[in-house]
């Protein structure tokens, strides 16, 4: 279950299980009503996440352009899901 | 230049992106895939077949659908059960596991010949082992290989390949290619083409599978099935006008069979040229400048050719023969040349034969092919153990017998190496295994012989091999 929280202007976004193309669809439209608040920092935890998608990378860079630069970050990963953001080059991007 | 490497920065992000998201994925998921993509390419072989006809104007539409078949059908058939995902063999007595790792992201070079069917057979041997790829077509056949990505592409994402598993390159140029050939994201260049194009993938700095030149011999012995052999050597010199890097180039005859061998081939629709015929076609079949076959006889019909030269032949020959005296560069047809042209030897004897195929061998062709029609075993043996040849096919059309799977159990395969001799890294017909890092979990299995000896011994200069080897394994 997805959950997204926001605190002030940071928002925390957590996620769990396998983020396939169809899970991702769902999410977005979640995701879209708390950036409608115009966050200024947000975290994706994905401390329980075991699978992720191309769509949901695609959402990860998204959305990290949508605050100024160094203002998103990814949190608590899985050495599987790390490996993919070490593959990618985009473990230095967003600090996993 | 700016935007070259903008573009190619773009590509190669996009393809480390598709890596990491392949490297989740277990065989099930991976063979999902690969299935999807073959059945894509097998559907529209024929329409792929048309689109490189058209737009290359090389060879011979009906038999770029074969390759086509061999590229779907006969590819995906050697590689369907292959582990290529996670642990691939566990051995309890060796302690050692293997693990299949991808290797990232892959440039595919296409060369002009064999359009389409490379296109396929490289990404199904990426996909299978998990690599996403990037095809850089030849400037000649473009469409034809845009086309045929796309459409593998589609059938990808069908089943969840990550976005950009397949890539292709809009309008290929010199820097372009450079610059993705040494990117620093790129894990390996698999270049299929000529050898300045071979040569620049091993001069980038990225790892590289390349292939060589074929300049393949024919050894017809006074054992051979002779019309058997040369009904095979017109059903592969012919195949697709003779474009495929591993046809004939050269027949050797022993003298025995000689005559017979010539009037079969005549009788099965080839033309043995006239002296001064065969002084019209060197003119036109070979760039005495540049010292290679010439562009505008590659995949040609004979005819073409024939009128090219100033030749009259009968209507529908098949092959133009040409007999020579030597090899080397005063015979230019005694070169590799890529259309339904042949070079005729005859052998005083089989020491003979074997004498002119290494010559031919040597003259630019090292590592390739080399063939054999023969009923004798031990000439064949011979034979094999002399000529430098990656494959050595017996008594089979050389063309089809060289990529595998038709005629024998070689791997089917569009990328053929050549050994050191052609510079390349390995003779294997490539395949998906060759896409593979594997790692190996070694376990604790000590040498027994090693814990028995008193290892002191070996700083006593007196210790011979002898009295190492009578101590070491004793009671073994």
């Amino acid at each position: 279950m997805s959950e997204f929280k926001l605190e002030g202007s940071k928002l925390t976004c957590s996620f769990e299980g396998k983020i396939g193309s169809p899970e991702c669809e769902e999410l977005e439209i979640k995701l879209n009503k708390s950036l409608a608040a115009k966050p200024e920092n947000i975290v994706f935890n994905l401390g329980e996440v075991t699978f992720i998608s191309s769509a949901f990378l695609r959402m990860v860079l998204t959305t990290a352009k949508s605050v100024e630069k160094g203002n998103f970050s990814i949190a608590n990963v899985k050495p599987d899901i790390k490996k993919i953001f070490k593959i990618s080059g985009l473990d230095k991007v967003f600090g996993v | 230049m700016e935007d070259v490497l903008t573009y190619v920065n773009e590509m190669m992000q996009n393809s480390v992106q598709a890596a990491g998201i392949f490297s989740q994925m277990d065989q099930d998921h991976v063979d999902r895939i690969v299935r999807a993509v073959y059945k894509a390419g097998f559907d529209n072989r024929i329409k792929f077949a048309h689109m490189a006809y058209e737009e290359t104007g090389l060879g011979v539409a009906e038999h770029k659908v074969i390759k086509n078949v061999i590229a779907t059908q006969f590819v995906y058939d050697d590689i369907k059960n292959e582990k290529t995902v996670g642990i691939i063999s566990d051995d309890p007595l060796s302690g050692i596991v293997e693990i299949a790792q991808p290797l990232g992201p892959i440039l595919a070079v296409v060369p002009v010949t064999n359009p389409t069917s490379t296109v396929m057979f490289k990404i199904l041997i990426a996909l299978k082992s998990r690599n996403p790829i990037i095809i850089s077509a030849h400037r000649g056949a473009i469409n034809c290989c845009k086309e045929t990505a796309r459409i593998c592409y589609e059938a990808a994402l069908s089943e969840d390949a990550p976005e950009d598993c397949i890539q292709w390159t809009e309008k290929p140029s010199r820097e372009q290619t450079h610059a993705l050939m040494s990117h620093e994201k790129l894990a390996l260049i698999l270049a299929t083409g000529g050898g300045s194009l071979v040569n620049a993938a091993y001069s980038s700095g990225t790892p590289a599978i390349g292939v060589g030149a074929g300049n393949v011999p024919v050894l017809i012995d006074k054992t051979a099935d002779i019309p058997f052999a040369v009904e095979n050597v017109i059903m592969s010199k012919t195949f697709d006008n003779g474009t495929i890097c591993a046809s004939e180039q050269a027949i050797v005859a022993e003298k025995s069979v000689s005559e017979q061998v010539k009037e079969e081939f005549i009788k099965q629709g080839c033309y043995l040229l006239k002296p001064d015929e065969i002084e019209k076609l060197e003119n036109v079949a070979f760039d005495k400048k540049r010292n290679i076959m010439s562009a505008a006889v590659v995949g040609r019909p004979v005819k073409s050719i024939a009128r090219m030269a100033g030749i009259d032949v009968p209507e529908n020959t098949k092959i133009l023969i040409a007999e020579q005296d030597g090899v080397g560069e005063n015979n230019p047809l005694s070169s590799e040349i890529l259309a339904p042209i042949l070079a005729y030897y005859t052998a005083e004897d089989f020491d003979d034969a074997v004498n002119i195929c290494i010559d031919l061998n040597y003259h630019g062709g090292i590592g390739h092919t080399a063939s054999i029609f023969s009923n004798d075993n031990d000439r064949i043996k011979e034979f094999s153990n002399i000529i430098n040849a990656g494959r050595i096919v017996v008594n089979m059309p050389s063309s089809q017998g060289a990529v595998g799977g038709l005629f024998n159990t070689l791997s089917a395969s569009l990328t053929l190496g050549c050994g050191t001799g052609g510079k390349n890294i390995t003779t294997d017909n490539i395949t998906a295994r060759h896409l593979l890092n594997i790692q190996r979990i070694t376990r604790r299995k000590v040498n027994q012989n090693w814990i028995n000896f008193d290892t002191a011994k070996y700083f006593d200069e007196s210790l011979t091999t002898e009295l190492m080897e009578k101590e070491f394994y004793k009671n073994s």
